[in-house]
């Protein structure tokens, strides 16, 4: 006999598209909300002082077990499960996409335009910026259109930022701070920033992360949230195409099944997970799995590539000011070039080069005070970290599936995740990364820098999205331009699955704003 | 998260030590030595010395030298074998495990130095003059694989342990720009929009 959990919307993950959305459903109806996160739930602000100071000596990880033993997808490059998914870890980073990224087809007739556009998400931008507390200055209003000022004034450039800031304008390209999650002043009863560099562990609690929405709404007694318990599976009711419940396991007693019964469903475990429940629940009337008759569902998946440079700048820096913070240009997002290259660009402090080191430039080993005058040589000129984000095209066949060799602890098909580039992207990558170079070799040229290092990062996905990506088409989309399922009444997606592309730069503010928008048009239907 | 000290271990080289000496004879008795089957155990001054030579101690003093092994010596107590590491927010699937405990390890290669300055010079490596005991401690270290310093906790040798501990500090990064940039210090919103302040030493 299983044991019964009733509610009238049913939340699944509990990350930052989760917390938006059970803010927002909770301020402005009467439903009983409930979430439900297999991980655990990590409440940990009066530790963070601590756990910043063993993750400092030792590298240890400050949120300790946040994952899932046997919970994981090959070709997955995050393992956090847990209240607050992975924004948990997260650098707070929050620019918003950029007009062109919606329109792509449209205007460079290259990959596939959203069924939105910049403006009708625009509102939703500012709403998330406002429920997560982002500081910023903004940009030129020709390449950062925004309808109101940030929610809170932007940080104060650092030393290094300031200068490298200086520098790098002498290419004529405009940089401005990289907005960010983060509190300058008191806000939603959070602490204000201390800048002590370690934003994957916030000892005062002014970044933002999503556990804190959670005890917020807990202590107010909103949302009802189930921690340590896996859904595996969605099951129609008996002659409808509407979800009747989630059959889950507590992991705390994984012989006791769970039945979480509710009017109203919700997918919010990102983009790898809320794909792979709806493969693994299929059925009957849709052996393909839930949501699916696209047969999309798994498919686009997306994100961006990054290329990273290291160059050595003529000025005096002191790296370890405030490493996590940026300098942010949209230039080459907006650019309309003869053939089509978009990206983001990002400046950082660096010690690329210039850390102490064991042996000189002939391999004799250093010793004593040598180590220290060595470093010393070699720091008087300075270094910066850049990072340019170009998008990857998405394709049909980069995909999650079910994964035919590998199941987890208790059974299930675990998902397995395979990038593919589009043809229009293996097209477009010699150019693309040959203009970025030029990029780089402009910026340092024009400030008597020079370029150490560059590297295309072919491994790692920074932002990864798509799964369920939305279209007014239901035979080319998993759900509307809501994120509601185009096969199920009652069945949403929220955040990262829904996007049909990856734009060029950090994807959370957008997850969230698209979650926002999906919670405005539940209420409304 | 259970620590080395939890289990009312030893601290590193302290109370060790002190076993260590009272099995062993004084450094200025060769010959007594060589009767006594046990080797000659590290001393705290066998760490000191090793310290003296690879850290900069013509910048640091001998005062900041012994802050600096004081402070690598509670590190090492403090220390969590095979702790579950971070995992980035975006890197791998893999979750990640520290090294086991190095205290074995190097305290095994101070009781060599101790062994070999026994044979060679029938004195405490301490004891040995300075050229000396760096000569001694070069033939001891493994070859390394290049120039980067190690993990401290995974570095091969104590001498290398100690070396990347204190050069991973924010006290080292002072040191090199002679500025007080403090980078592990938590500082306010409105800091480091200047200049940092030129270190006081």
């Amino acid at each position: 006999m299983a044991r019964t959990i009733e509610s009238d919307v049913v939340i699944l993950g509990a990350g930052i598209s989760a917390a938006m959305l059970a803010e927002k459903l909770s301020e402005t109806g009467t439903e009983k909300i409930l979430v439900v996160e297999a991980g655990n739930k990590i409440f940990n602000l009066d530790e963070r002082t601590a756990r910043r100071e063993r993750f400092l000596a030792y590298g240890e990880n400050p949120w300790p077990n946040d994952h899932i033993r046997g919970q994981t997808a090959k070709g997955i490059t995050s393992r956090t499960m847990a209240v607050g998914g992975l924004a948990l870890h997260w650098g707070g980073t929050t620019p918003r996409y950029t007009p062109e990224d919606f329109r792509v087809h449209s205007l460079y007739g290259v990959g596939y335009d959203w069924p939105l556009t910049y403006d009708d998400l625009e509102p939703f931008y500012f709403e998330a910026e406002e429920r997560l507390g982002v500081a910023g200055t903004p940009g030129p209003p020709e390449l950062d259109p925004r309808s109101k000022p940030y929610p809170l004034p932007g940080f104060p450039l650092t030393y290094n930022l300031t200068e490298l800031k200086k520098w790098a304008e002498k290419s004529g390209i405009p940089f401005w701070p990289n907005p960010v999650a983060k509190n300058t002043v008191p806000y939603r009863g959070r602490n204000v920033c201390m800048r002590c560099d370690t934003c994957n562990i916030c000892p005062t609690g002014a970044k933002y992360t999503p556990e804190f929405t959670f005890q917020k709404l807990l202590e107010e007694k909103k949302i009802e949230l189930v921690e340590r318990t896996l859904v595996r599976k969605l099951v129609l009711a008996e002659g409808s195409d509407r979800i009747d419940h989630a059959v889950a396991l507590d992991r705390d007693k994984p012989d006791e099944p769970v039945e979480i019964r509710g009017k109203t469903f919700v997918l919010a475990s990102g983009y790898c997970w809320s794909s792979h429940l709806l493969l693994l629940s299929a059925s009957d009337r849709f052996p393909e799995g839930l949501a699916n008759l696209s047969g999309l569902v798994g498919k686009y998946v997306n994100d961006h590539r990054p290329v990273h440079a290291f160059l050595e700048v003529p000025l005096r820096l002191y790296p370890g000011m405030y490493e996590g913070d940026s300098l942010l240009s949209k230039h080459f997002q907006r650019a309309k070039a003869a053939k089509y290259v978009r990206h983001d660009l990002r400046i950082w402090e660096s010690s690329f080069g210039r850390n102490p080191r064991l042996q000189d430039d002939q391999g004799a080993m250093l010793m004593g005070d040598a180590i220290l005058d060595d470093w010393r040589k070699r720091s008087q000129a300075g270094a910066a970290r850049m990072r340019a984000y170009y998008d990857v095209i998405p394709a049909r066949e980069s995909a999650i599936t079910l994964d035919p060799e590998r199941k987890n602890p208790w059974g299930d098909p675990l998902p397995r995740i395979d990038f593919v580039d589009s043809d229009w992207s293996k097209e477009l990558r010699e150019h693309t990364e040959s203009e970025i170079r030029s990029v780089y070799e402009k910026i340092a040229a024009a400030g008597e820098g020079k370029i150490l290092s560059l590297e295309v990062d072919d491994k790692t996905y920074d932002h990864p999205g798509g799964g369920c990506r939305m279209g007014a088409d239901p035979a080319a989309s998993v759900v509307d331009p809501f994120g509601r399922a185009h096969d199920h009444e009652n069945l949403w997606v929220v955040g990262a699955p829904t996007i049909v592309s990856a734009g060029c730069n950090n994807g959370t503010l957008t997850f969230a704003a698209l979650t926002l928008r999906t919670a405005s048009a539940m209420r409304a239907s | 998260m259970p620590r080395k000290n939890d289990n009312a271990r030893r601290t590193f080289l302290k109370t060790g030590a002190a076993l260590a000496s009272a099995l062993t004879v004084p450094s200025c008795a060769p010959e007594a030595a060589k009767e006594t089957t046990a080797a000659p155990a590290a001393r705290p001054e066998t760490l000191s010395a090793v310290a003296g030579i690879v850290l900069p101690a013509g910048t640091l003093g001998e005062e900041g030298v012994r802050r600096v092994v004081e402070g690598f010596r509670k590190w090492l107590d403090e220390l969590e074998p095979v702790a579950e590491l971070d995992h980035a927010y975006i890197a791998t699937d893999e979750i990640l495990y520290g090294p086991p405990d190095p205290e074995p390890l190097w305290t095994a290669q101070l009781e060599a130095l101790e062994l070999e300055a026994e044979k060679r010079h029938e004195a405490s490596f301490a004891a040995i003059p300075r050229e000396e005991q760096e000569a001694l401690l070069r033939r001891q270290l493994p070859s390394t694989s290049g120039s980067n310093l190690p993990d401290p906790a995974r570095a091969p040798h104590v001498a290398l342990g100690l070396l990347a501990y204190f050069y991973h500090s924010s006290a080292a990064n002072d040191l090199c720009y002679e500025r007080a940039i403090e980078r592990t210090t938590c500082r306010g919103v409105e800091s480091g929009a200047v200049e940092p302040p030129v270190r006081r030493s």
